[in-house]
Formats: C-alpha cells, structure tokens, sequence
C-alpha cells in the first residue's frame, strides 16, 4: 500500500521546496504578529493538505486552466491582507486587560492542581481554588463580549495601562520549584484583585447588568481574597493539609 | 478560544497562494508517474506540516524579542512585497 522509498523521496524533495518559499514566509510573519501559533500552524497546515490534495488527485491536468486567475486572487488578497495588517487598530485597553485576565485564571485554574502533583504536595483545597478560578475565567469571558459595561473615559485612565503591565507576569509555574511556584500564583491573584477592585468601581451606572456585575465581582473579590489567603499559608507551611 | 476568523483568514490566503503555485504541481505530475498516489501524497504533506511547524516555531521565537505592533508592520510590508514579486514575476516572465 505504502511505499516508503518514494515517501521519503517526496519529503525531500518538498521539503527543500518549501523552506523559504513564500507559505513558509507568511507563516512566520502571521506567527510573529498574531501570537496565535495554533491557529496559524493549523490553518497553514489545512490549506496546504488541501491544495496538494487537489494537484494530487488532478495529477496536473488543471494546472493549465487554473492559475491563470487565481494568481490574481491570491496578489489582491496579499495587497489586501497587508495593508489591513498595517493599519488595523489595537482593540480598545479594557479588552486587552479582560483578555490578560481571562488568561492568568485559566493559568491558575490549570497550573495549581499541576503543581501540586508534580512536588507530590497533598492540597484538599487546591481544587476549591481551581474551580472558583475556572468560574472567574467564564465570567470574564462573557464580559469580554458585551460592550458599553463600563465607564465611557475607562480606556483613557492610567490607571488602566498600569494594570495591563501589571498582567504581564511569569506563568512559568512549574519552573523553579513549590514555593517559586506558590509565589508566581500569589502574584497573579493579588494583580487579579486590584483589577477586579477596578472594574468594580468603574462600572456604568444604569446599565441593566450593574446590579449583577456589581454582586458578581464583589463575590469575585472575595474569593480571590480567600484563595490569596490560602497560597500565603502555603508558603509558611507547605506540608500541612489544609 | 478559537478565533475562527484568523483561522479561516490563514486557511485562505495560504491555498489561494499554494493553488496557483506551479512548483507544486509539477511536482506531483512528476511523481504521479510512478503511479503511487497515497505514498506520494503522504511524503508530501509530511514535508509540509514539518516545514510549517518550523516557520510557526521560529515566528514565535522572534515573537519574544520584537514587538507586536512592530511585527504587525512588518508583516503587512512583507505581504505587500511578496504581492508585488508576484506581479512582476506574472508580468516579465509570464505565469510562475
């Protein structure tokens, strides 16, 4: 069925062929702009299997009636996607801060029960806190989605820009041992109260969610509080059940 | 999350670029001769999910050291660039 020989000449001979060949090309620029490698490698990788797939399976009879527009297409839709790479604007400073935030809880939600199993830590609490962080992660995401939640100047304040810096911190959890690890997730709830804190006192008044909002993210607050509470123990002693 | 949108948009302009590539369609008329269809398709998608794999790695490698929004920039010249090759290849030397 398979021969093997012509396999790992065909590998060759493509491989070689596509190393600095313009898909390679596109590939690392929208990797390196995007930070999406997965989606990139993925949608590369379909469209690629499935252009060979019809040369393939048309062995050639269509190359001559094919390029002769599509070559067009694909120049306009590199024109097109250049310049709209160029000129599109960053989303607005409360998306990418809820965006950071999003992120750091499912850091947490994933990385706590791991880090506990890789130090051989027992922790009856460490589920509470990666399930309670799990839910703070699914509200947050809705909130990504709706618009005009909170204050109209909220983009405008420093304060904001602060915070999103504040975010970018190391989610190398499992590096450097238990307590390097503890410290790192403290870190990330205490970032995660001052921005939850934030959001709280900067919510719209009248909007039809604000009551809601509001109780949701004191009850946030308050668990982020407790689950901070939790790690700093942990730091004094690792060994005890909790 | 998947942002089907960057997925769909890649999954576009990779095929539309790949389609009318006539390198790769020699290739696989040449290796339609020796008849093995399967083999000659399984060696090359392998060759090309390697070679992309390599790409996605190295972008995010470089992704650690320049910024976003420059990278943004550079991408969209690089884009138009290879439009513009394209264009002048089609135009001096015929269909490529």
């Amino acid at each position: 069925m398979v021969d093997f020989q012509i396999v790992l000449w065909v590998f060759c001979i493509v491989f070689i062929a596509e190393i600095g060949d313009k898909t390679q090309i596109v590939a690392f620029s929208l990797t390196s702009s995007t930070r999406s490698p997965r989606h990139i490698f993925f949608g590369t990788s379909a469209a690629l299997a499935a252009s060979s797939l019809i040369a393939s399976a048309t062995g050639g009879f269509f190359s001559n009636l094919i390029p002769s527009y599509t070559a067009y297409i694909s120049i306009a839709l590199f024109f097109i996607f250049g310049f709209y790479i160029i000129f599109s604007k960053e989303p607005p400073k409360i998306k990418q801060a809820l965006i950071k935030c999003v992120m750091l809880e499912k850091t947490t939600h994933q990385m706590l029960p791991r880090l506990f199993k890789k130090y051989n830590m027992p922790g009856s609490r460490v589920k509470t806190i990666s399930t309670e962080d799990e839910d703070h992660a699914g509200i947050i995401r809705f909130l990504i989605k709706q618009k005009k939640l909170f204050k109209d100047d909220i983009n405008d304040l420093p304060r904001i820009n602060n915070l999103i810096g504040d975010m970018d911190i190391d989610i190398k959890i499992l590096k450097g041992g238990f307590k390097n690890g503890i410290e790192k997730l403290i870190k990330i709830e205490s970032v995660g109260i001052d921005f939850y804190t934030f959001l709280h006192d900067h919510l719209k008044e009248g909007h039809p969610e604000e009551e809601k909002l509001r109780n949701d993210l004191s009850d946030i607050i308050i668990q982020e509080k407790e689950h901070l509470g939790i790690l700093n123990s942990l730091l004094e002693k690792p060994y005890d059940q909790l | 999350m998947i942002n089907y949108k960057l997925l769909l948009s890649t999954f576009i302009l990779v095929f539309m670029a790949e389609l009318g590539d006539k390198t790769q369609v020699a290739g696989f008329a040449m290796a339609a001769k020796t008849g093995k269809m399967f083999s000659v398709f399984l060696g090359a998608s392998l060759a090309l999910v390697a070679a992309t794999l390599i790409a996605v790695i190295a972008g995010s490698k470089i992704a650690r050291v320049v910024p976003e929004r420059a990278m943004k920039t550079i991408t969209g010249i690089i884009f138009i660039a290879t439009g513009a090759v394209m264009l002048v290849r089609i135009k001096l030397f015929g269909l490529i």
